[in-house]
């Protein structure tokens, strides 16, 4: 959501007609055929939120999250013909995943933090078959769980738990094409696939004595990125490079952040059990602008300036019922500097980038049968925003 | 028909973690990944140029000669008794790979590998250890886990490598609530129409290990190496609570529930492998001694603790389950194990750009679990492991393909040793004998390239 690496964190998601090193396993397989030599790099990420809610004095806990990067290109020769695989990760410190929903009238945004305290695990090959035109292709990755939990009395008065999960790997892939349309052209379209992890653990009959609860079904959507479209142009005006892209966000798939937690058996389809929560998204267009400039400080070392923008219209409705499921439309401003130093010195080079997502506000004003105790009510505005810096460092072996 | 009796439920709590780990003891589990190193009895310590070096030594990356890019399968079948009987313990199927990349920083060899292992196709599968029977608790059961390690060497020196790097787990962690209004089972499907909601605060969350290897090479024909691997363990943990109340007719029955449940599911010993390697013309000797900490084993039988308590009104004849308390963690008094392992690899040269590989190994393990136990009975026993593998290596085949291919295939017999194991309370025999053999093959690709 933020851009796996501070060179696609500065130019806000976009970037998918330049090579951006181990980020064009994300950002655009294709530009992996770019990378003449293996590049090693390792990174930290960190984001911070300041949601808020008003006129109520209330702000939407989300802690943030720090992340490690690590990334790699590797060309791998076939003849004449190079297969560059790359490799991209930004793993929150210690999870994958996360999966904090609560129940709906609780004030969050699910769209917005749970996607950033995601793991992305990209593995993605590019080559180049003809001079103007690089195709490539990857897999993102995640894990779903299903599993069971039952507790059992044993005859000589003892309980007994037994735990059954399984972790599935979940793959989406990704495609992407880049081609030099004119000496100073370049056209990029990526398409990845939805990202869907979910979890579902059956808590079995609990025996209270007097009565036997039904199966519980806890169930839900981890992590959701959508399918997604992705087109961008580049232009070339010397050491200046203008990036326009938009981009198609199909969020009408999303099937809902919770699941039915009583299911109906197949002896009595039509039982009377709380259906699961709505949260019906609308699919959404976000339009890209970015520029880059490329700065040789001295023969041996190149610096290059980022900046980048993207409007982020909200996929999400007014939350108008109890539910306060809330979501913004972001402007999204990003700003990098990176450094490469070449021989004789170390081949290392280094980028930095900062991003700050904007929320629009936004009020909501709840429906009549909404009661006083919820938090939105009567009338709820939402804003906020979003901060994000990342620092990586590479090497490029020879 | 029975009265309608609709229980308010407000919270019931359940956390849960879940950590898939590395507490496996198959022969190729604790031999190691690719069809060479198996082949070689896992005694690649001090000679593994290749993807399977960030499972024996990190610093192998940097022998490496060339960039490359693996692929290996390999199956495991169990034929273990106990008292006799078959144990049940299923097939494990594994698919791993690895990607190598190489080159140098200011004329000094670097490397950095990605290797990836997969059980069963799941990321992990896990489930609970009972002590009521007994069970082969170092292969029965496994934890079916993924295992990703990320690894950097050089070489800063001619004669020394040097490595290092992260090994990965993935695991869950959270709770989940519960909310709402049950109504009771009438016996045609009532407690179907409950009104319950749930929400969720649970993470996917990794574990991580470090790894670490140094290579000595300070004869030409001669390696040795000294690596280790840290300690890993996954617990999983349980509570729940339930406040409601049960109300049939004029009568309300407050309910509190509680539940808590702990075990460890998976443990990897710290480990420290010496590696010695010497090869002579066309044959590579390999010898390797590894100490591995499996004193600090924990027990991975589940404990639970649950906790019904309702007032109940005079006149009205309820039997409600008994309240039982979480037992402390016993120590199974597991003990350290020193194995050997040898192989041998010979190369005949079959054309100017091809050559036949045979190989053999054998390795020695020794059962850490002691031969009297207390209440529990985990079975396992003493292993002795065979192995011979073949590879066909290829160089430059052709313009289109990558610059070296090579096919490895192995096959592996391991023999536990029959064993008497004892245990002291608990409702099953007391004494009880174990023994069996287990079938290992698969077959690696590997791909190299300038």
């Amino acid at each position: 959501m933020l851009g796996i690496g501070p060179r696609t964190l500065a130019l806000a998601g976009a970037g998918a007609t330049l090579p951006s090193g181990y980020e064009a396993a994300f950002e655009n397989p294709a530009e992996l055929a770019q990378a003449a030599s293996p590049d090693l790099e390792l990174g930290y990420a960190a984001t911070r939120f300041s949601l808020t809610l008003s006129p109520q004095p209330l702000t939407v806990p989300a802690n943030g999250s720090a992340s490690t990067l690590l990334g790699f290109a590797l060309p791998l020769h076939f003849g004449s013909q190079s297969l560059v695989f790359g490799f991209a990760a930004q793993s929150p410190s210690n999870r994958i995943a996360s999966a904090t929903l609560p129940y709906a009238e609780e004030p969050q945004f699910p769209l917005l933090v749970q996607r950033t305290e995601a793991t992305d695990f990209d593995l993605s090959v590019g080559l180049r078959p003809l001079g103007f035109l690089a195709l490539g292709a990857g897999l993102r990755g995640l894990a779903s769980l299903g599993g069971t939990v039952t507790v059992l009395q044993n005859p000589d008065g003892t309980s007994t738990s037994s735990v059954d999960d399984t972790l599935k790997p979940v793959l989406a892939p990704v495609f992407g094409a880049s081609a030099r349309v004119g000496e100073r052209d370049t056209l990029a379209l990526v398409f990845r696939a939805a990202l869907q992890a979910d979890f579902a653990v059956d808590v079995a009959a609990v025996n209270l004595g007097a009565t036997t609860l039904p199966e519980l079904h806890i169930a839900g959507v981890a992590h959701y990125d959508p399918l997604t479209l992705y087109a961008e142009y580049r232009r070339d005006l010397g050491p200046i490079s203008l990036l326009v892209g938009l981009a198609y966000q199909r969020w009408s798939d999303f099937p809902g952040l919770l699941g039915q937690t009583v299911q109906c058996p197949a002896t009595r389809p039509g039982c009377a059990a709380l259906p699961a929560p709505k949260f019906v998204l609308s699919d959404s267009w976000a339009p890209h602008l970015a520029v880059v400039w490329s700065v040789a400080l001295t023969p041996k070392a190149n610096a290059t300036l980022r900046a980048g923008y993207d409007y982020e219209p909200s996929p999400a409705p007014n939350q108008t019922d109890v539910s306060n499921t809330f979501d913004n439309t972001r402007h999204i401003f990003g700003l990098g500097y990176g450094v490469a130093l070449g021989a004789p010195l170390i081949p290392l080079h280094s980028d930095l980038a900062c991003q700050l997502q904007e929320l629009v506000s936004r009020t909501q004003v709840k429906n009549s049968g909404v009661p006083s105790s919820n938090p939105g009510y009567p009338v709820v505005s939402t804003n906020g925003f979003v901060e994000s810096c990342a620092l990586s460092v590479g090497v490029r072996f020879r | 028909m029975s009265a309608r009796r609709a229980p308010s439920l407000y919270a019931l709590t359940l956390a849960c973690l879940v950590f898939p780990g590395v507490a496996r003891a198959t022969p190729e589990s604790t031999l190691g990944i690719g069809s060479r190193a198996l082949a070689l009895g896992g005694a690649t310590s001090a000679d593994s140029p290749d993807g399977s070096a960030p499972f024996y030594n990190p610093s192998g990356l940097v022998m490496a000669q060339r960039s490359e890019l693996s692929l290996s399968y390999a199956a495991t079948d169990f034929a273990l008794s106990t008292n006799g009987a078959p144990a049940g313990v299923p097939a494990l199927h594994t698919l791993s790979g690895s990607l190598l990349g190489r080159g140098t920083v200011l004329g000094v060899p670097v490397a950095f590998g990605l290797a990836l292992s997969l059980s069963n196709g799941h990321l992990s599968h896990t489930s609970t250890v009972t002590a009521a029977e007994p069970r082969w608790v170092l292969d029965d059961g496994l934890p079916e886990l993924i295992e990703l390690g990320t690894d950097v060497a050089l070489r800063p020196l001619p004669w020394l490598a040097l490595g290092g790097g992260v090994g990965f787990l993935a695991a869950t962690q959270g709770g989940f609530d519960v909310r709402g209004t049950a109504l009771l089972a009438d016996g045609q499907g009532s407690e179907y129409d409950s009104q319950l909601q749930h929400s969720v605060n649970a993470n996917l969350v990794s574990v991580r290990y470090p790894s670490l290897g140094v290579t000595v090479a300070p004869l030409e024909n001669w390696a040795l190496a000294l690596s280790y691997r840290g300690e890993a363990r996954i617990d999983q943990r349980i509570t729940g609570t339930l406040a409601g109340s049960i109300s049939s007719g004029p009568l309300s029955l407050p309910v509190s529930y509680e539940l808590e449940s702990e075990s460890v599911i998976a443990f990897q010993p710290r480990e420290l492998v010496l590696g010695a390697s010497f090869q002579l013309a066309h044959t590579h000797l390999n010898a390797d001694l590894s100490w591995q900490e499996w004193s600090r084993y924990p027990s991975p039988v589940g404990r639970s603790g649950t906790q019904l308590t309702a007032t109940l009104p005079p006149g009205l004849d309820l039997v409600l389950p008994a309240n039982t308390t979480l037992p402390a963690p016993s120590d199974p008094h597991f003990k350290n194990r020193v194995s050997p392992r040898l192989g041998i690899e010979h190369a005949l040269p079959w054309t100017a750009h091809s050559a036949l590989l045979l190989r053999a190994g054998y390795a020695f393990e020794a059962s850490p679990l002691p031969a009297h136990q207390y209440q529990t009975h985990f079975v396992d026993t003493d292993r002795h492991v065979l192995s011979v593998g073949c590879g066909l290596a290829l160089e430059k085949p052709s313009a289109l393909l990558p610059d070296g291919i090579r096919l490895d295939a192995h096959a592996l017999w391991a023999r536990y040793a029959e064993r008497r194991l004892d245990s002291d309370g608990g409702a099953q025999p007391s004494s009880f004998s174990a023994a069996g053999h287990a079938w290992s093959g698969g077959a690696t690709l590997s791909l190299a390239f300038k």
